[in-house]
Order: structure tokens, then C-alpha cells, then sequence
């Protein structure tokens, strides 16, 4: 099973965000979706989770179905979301938010159970949301995406990481690991290369809306094509066994 | 266990404040307090329907308007959809008094409707910055469609037959009917009853709509045509109470507010509490206005005992969610 994505487009009011993307990634699998600030990588997900609700053209197919053209319910039965900044406007408790996973389409005790214990946010669940760290609340929001999910699903996460300590980082890239490992598509934007070069079997580039690259982490993770494409210059360090990529200072002239 | 029995308690406490509530009600007349005999409880029980009825509505209402803007500030009186509501059943009145009967046929139920989605409508189009949904200026708009549409109601007003301006004056001015007219009270209670339904149906889709939209999108919630119904429901419950009771502040407001502290954030108990709650409001608000003397005959508009009460507490959660950064 796989997700195909055919000439995909799609418009925030009449600017173009993405620009007829065409890739496709197996089940079993973790795709980091990088690229600079403004280049599609949420609009490319937001459309392939069917939540983009502006002009979009193209096809995005996983299981046999369409998922641009499925009604809310079926989509919620295959994709599980987190956008890139969780809104929770009411006064719920961690247990509440996790809870909404089901909603609309039904999803038995045992689901949310795991789920909880997969983020490891049992001691949060009582809780009141609001009152939660930024990086517990994206647990709690993560976990809330578990419950959804059914292992062999499709997984979209927007910057999950982006408020979380290294240890939250740790814990979550591991439980997105186990997620893949049982079969499932893990489809997860990055701003963070470190991470998307230890987390991810494949990389999908984006900029100025098209795709400039996808493959496997190491081919596309490189440091030359990195620093062309950044604007800043890459080294990798640490020896082979956990490869970082991390920003070496450059001298300024002048 | 714990969280089991408070609930048990708030629905008990919820229960026996509506039946506090009716019991005052019936036993307060316009010469005071007195055990009813079965002929005065027949008597009162018009009015008790009434405030029933449009309190409810206010209630619910409020409710789903506060799940629509993810607003807990919203309401049919604050964003103006009473007034909307008010102004369209006054020119309907007018143009009963002007030869066109039919305007007016169904007790004023539609054109309450249209006038409160209408305010609605605008409301949310000019409280909207950069495509959201902003707090304060919703709250703006509000104040704004309701200060436009309550001086339009007053020429409207001026513009009636003498005869029956003065009617049309105590209406606009909240008035609960001892002997309501039975359209718009059995239309407002099918309309009710039909509401609550769905809203208890929807209950987990309005928990879904709490969160952004494109995640609400993604929990399964066909968010376009949740909101388009829960405007044309608001709005209609709003017109209900207006029709039957005129334009009634802060019950749809404060309602919701008590629902939510005594049962918690969840709409399955919210959509149940808040029309009980908003009844027993109204309801209290008209036994209370017949316990409080005036100089001469006169007796209080129900309006200004509930803006009375439900005014601080506005003012008290408006503080709160400044706070909150909201």
C-alpha cells in the first residue's frame, strides 16, 4: 500500500503554494517534509490530509481512494492530522482533547488507552489542557492523532517537535518509529535536519511550491545540496553511527 | 467515581433550581405571594410556558453560538441577533398594521428568524481580521448591528398606528405573556424540542469544532455544514424567544456559563443544561421582577432583571478570558 500524490496544486486565495507536486511514498515508511519558510511544506500536507478547504487541483490517493474527493468521515478513517499550532478553545482536560479522537468516528477505550501510554502522558490526562506546557500539550495532541489512528493508517504531523524539550523529542521520534515499524505512513514536516536525518527513511524537499527533491534520507540529506539550498553551509559530525547535520559558522567579511 | 458523582450532583442541583424556579413562579402573582389555588395555577401556567420556552431557546441558542465562534463571550443579546431578531418582527408588525396581514401570519416566527441570521451574518463577516474570527471585534460588530437595529426598531416604532404602538413598546421592552398567543408558543416548543435533538445528536461533533479547523476537519466534523446549520438554529431559536417574549438580554450568555461550571466544557451536558438552566433563569427573572415593588401599579420589564443580573457576570468573564490572552 502506498500514497501516490499526481500533479497536486494547490491556492491560498490566488497565490500558487504548491505547484503541481508529484511523489509517492510505501506504508512501513517515515517522510520528513522539509524546505524553508514559505515553501508549501504545510500546504502540502494540509492538502494531503483534506484539510485545505481553499482551491486545490490534482489527486491524492491512498488505500484505492481519493482523498481529496472523500467525505470528512471516510478521511478520518484512514488519515489521523496534527496541525502545526493545536487550538483547544474550550476548557477540556488532556483526557478530553485525547478523547475527541473519537468524536465523530467511533474509537473503543482501548484505543485512547494505548495511545496515552504510547506518548507516555498518563500523569497529564487529568489535567486541565490549558494549563500544560507548549511540549505537553503537543504530546497530548500527539496522542490525541494516535487514538485516530489505526496502525497500516496515515500518520500527518505539522512541526510536532517545534516546543518540545529532548527528551519529549526523544520519546516521540521513538513512538513514531514503532508507528512505522507496524506498517504505518508517518508523513511528519521538519524544520529540525538533525532530526530528520535520524528519524526519517525518506525526505521530501520542498521550495517555492514544487519539489526539489525526494528519495531516501541519504541521498537527499547531503551537505552540498543542503548548503545550496539553505543558504547556510553543513558538516556532518558525530561519526556514522548518529549522523548530525548541524550550521557551521561562516566568517562575514566587511 | 469522583468525576461520576459531581456530575450527579451538578444535574441534581440544575434539576431542583428549575423546579426552585416554577414552584416561585406559580406561587407569585401581581398581590404578592400565595399558596395557588388550581384556578391561579391555570392562569400562571401561560406565562410560566412562555418564559419556559423562550428561556430554553435562549439557552440553547447561546450554547451553540458560543460552540460556533468558539466564543465564550458570544450570545443571541451581545452579538445582536435579539435586536436583529426585534427589528424584523417590528417591521412585520408594521406592515400587518399597513394592510399586510400575511407578514405576520405565523406570529412574526419567520421574519424573527431571518432578522436574527441576518444580524448574525453580518456580525460574523465584520468581526472577521485577516480571514479568523477575532474576539474583540466580533464583540464590536455586535454591539454595533444591535445600537443600529434597536434605534431602527424605535422609527419603526414611531412610524406604528397609535393604537398599537404601545404594545409593540412593552414587547420591545422583554414582556412575558400570560396569555401567549399559540403559535409562536407551540412553534418556539417544536423548534425547541427539535433543536435539542440535533444538538445532543451533534453533541461530540461541537467538542470536535473546539479545536483549529483544519483538525476538526481532520476528526471526521464537515465543518462548512456544521456551521451553516448551527447559524440558521441559533438564529432561529433567538427569533423563537423573540417573538415570544421580546428582546431578553444575557440568559443566552449566562446560561451556557453556569452549564459549563457546574458540568464541564463537554456539549453532551452543555446542550441539555444550558436550555434548563436558561429556563429556570427566565423563569425566576419573572418572579422575581413580580416581588420587587414600584411606585404605582407598575411592575419591572423582565429585561431589566435579567441585564441587571446577567451583566456583571459578563463583565466578570470578559476579565477572565482578557486574562487568558483571549
Amino acid at each position: 500500500m502506498s500514497l501516490l500524490i499526481d500533479a497536486l496544486s494547490v491556492w491560498h486565495g490566488t497565490r500558487e503554494a504548491v505547484r503541481g507536486v508529484t511523489v509517492s511514498a510505501a506504508a512501513g515508511r517515515i517522510v520528513a517534509v522539509i524546505g524553508r519558510n514559505g515553501s508549501g511544506k504545510s500546504s502540502l500536507v494540509r492538502a494531503v490530509a483534506g484539510v485545505h478547504a481553499g482551491r486545490r487541483s490534482g489527486a491524492v490517493v491512498w488505500r484505492g481512494g481519493d482523498l481529496m474527493t472523500s467525505s470528512a468521515v471516510n478521511r478520518a478513517r484512514s488519515v489521523a492530522y496534527v496541525a502545526q499550532r493545536p487550538l483547544v478553545a474550550a476548557d477540556f482536560t488532556a483526557r478530553e482533547v485525547i478523547g475527541l479522537a473519537g468524536a465523530v468516528v467511533p474509537r473503543s477505550t482501548e484505543h485512547v488507552e494505548r495511545a496515552i501510554d504510547a506518548l507516555a502522558v498518563r500523569e497529564l490526562v487529568d489535567r486541565p489542557f490549558a494549563a500544560l506546557s507548549g511540549g505537553e500539550q503537543q504530546r497530548v495532541v500527539l496522542a490525541r492523532a494516535f487514538a485516530q489512528h489505526d496502525l497500516g493508517g496515515l500518520l500527518i504531523l505539522d512541526e510536532p517537535f517545534s516546543a518540545m524539550d529532548l527528551a519529549e523529542q526523544h520519546r516521540v521520534a521513538g513512538a513514531l518509529q514503532c508507528l512505522a515499524s507496524a506498517g504505518s505512513l508517518v508523513l511528519v514536516v521538519l524544520h529540525d535536519l538533525a532530526l530528520a536525518d535520524a528519524l526519517a527513511h525518506e525526505v521530501w524537499w520542498m521550495e517555492a511550491g514544487r519539489l526539489r527533491a525526494s528519495g531516501p534520507r541519504e541521498s537527499v540529506l547531503s551537505e552540498a545540496t543542503l548548503g545550496s539550498g539553505f543558504g547556510v553551509a553543513f558538516e556532518r559530525v558525530g561519526g556514522s553511527l548518529r549522523p548530525i547535520v548541524a550550521p557551521r559558522c561562516e566568517p562575514t567579511t566587511g | 467515581m469522583t468525576i461520576a458523582r459531581s456530575r450527579t450532583v451538578a444535574w441534581f442541583l440544575i434539576i431542583a433550581v428549575a423546579a426552585l424556579a416554577i414552584v416561585l413562579r406559580l406561587m407569585l402573582g401581581a398581590r404578592g405571594w400565595a399558596w395557588p389555588t388550581p384556578d391561579i395555577v391555570d392562569l400562571r401556567l401561560g406565562a410560566l410556558a412562555s418564559a419556559t420556552v423562550a428561556g430554553a431557546s435562549l439557552g440553547l441558542s447561546g450554547a451553540l453560538l458560543q460552540a460556533l465562534l468558539r466564543n465564550p463571550l458570544a450570545s443571541p443579546f451581545v452579538l445582536g441577533l435579539s435586536s436583529g431578531a426585534g427589528l424584523a418582527v417590528s417591521v412585520g408588525a408594521l406592515a400587518a398594521s399597513w394592510g399586510a396581514a400575511w407578514v405576520m401570519a405565523d406570529g412574526g416566527m419567520v421574519a424573527a428568524t431571518i432578522g436574527s441570521a441576518l444580524a448574525l451574518i453580518v456580525v460574523v463577516a465584520a468581526g472577521r481580521r485577516h480571514g479568523a474570527i477575532d474576539p474583540v471585534t466580533l464583540l464590536l460588530a455586535g454591539v454595533v448591528v444591535a445600537s443600529v437595529a434597536g434605534a431602527l426598531t424605535i422609527l419603526v416604532q414611531y412610524l406604528m398606528p397609535p393604537s398599537s404602538r404601545g404594545d409593540l413598546m412593552a414587547w420591545a421592552m422583554g414582556r412575558i405573556p400570560e396569555l401567549p398567543e399559540r403559535v409562536p408558543l407551540v412553534v418556539g416548543a417544536a423548534l425547541l424540542a427539535a433543536s435539542s435533538w440535533w444538538s445532543v445528536v451533534r453533541a461530540r461533533w461541537l467538542d470536535a469544532a473546539c479545536t483549529a479547523d483544519d483538525e476538526a476537519m481532520s476528526l471526521g466534523v464537515d465543518l462548512p455544514a456544521l456551521r451553516w446549520r448551527l447559524v440558521v438554529l441559533s438564529g432561529a431559536l433567538a427569533g423563537s424567544s423573540v417573538v415570544l417574549c421580546g428582546p431578553i438580554a444575557f440568559v443566552g450568555f449566562v446560561a451556557p456559563h453556569v452549564a459549563r461550571l457546574m458540568l464541564g466544557a463537554g456539549h453532551r451536558g452543555l446542550v441539555v443544561a444550558s436550555p434548563v438552566l436558561g429556563a429556570a433563569l427566565l423563569i425566576a427573572a419573572d418572579a422575581l421582577r413580580l416581588a420587587v415593588p414600584l411606585p404605582g401599579a407598575g411592575k419591572l420589564p423582565v429585561a431589566v432583571v435579567t441585564a441587571i443580573l446577567g451583566g456583571p457576570i459578563f463583565l466578570w468573564v470578559l476579565r477572565r478570558q482578557g486574562g487568558r490572552g483571549a
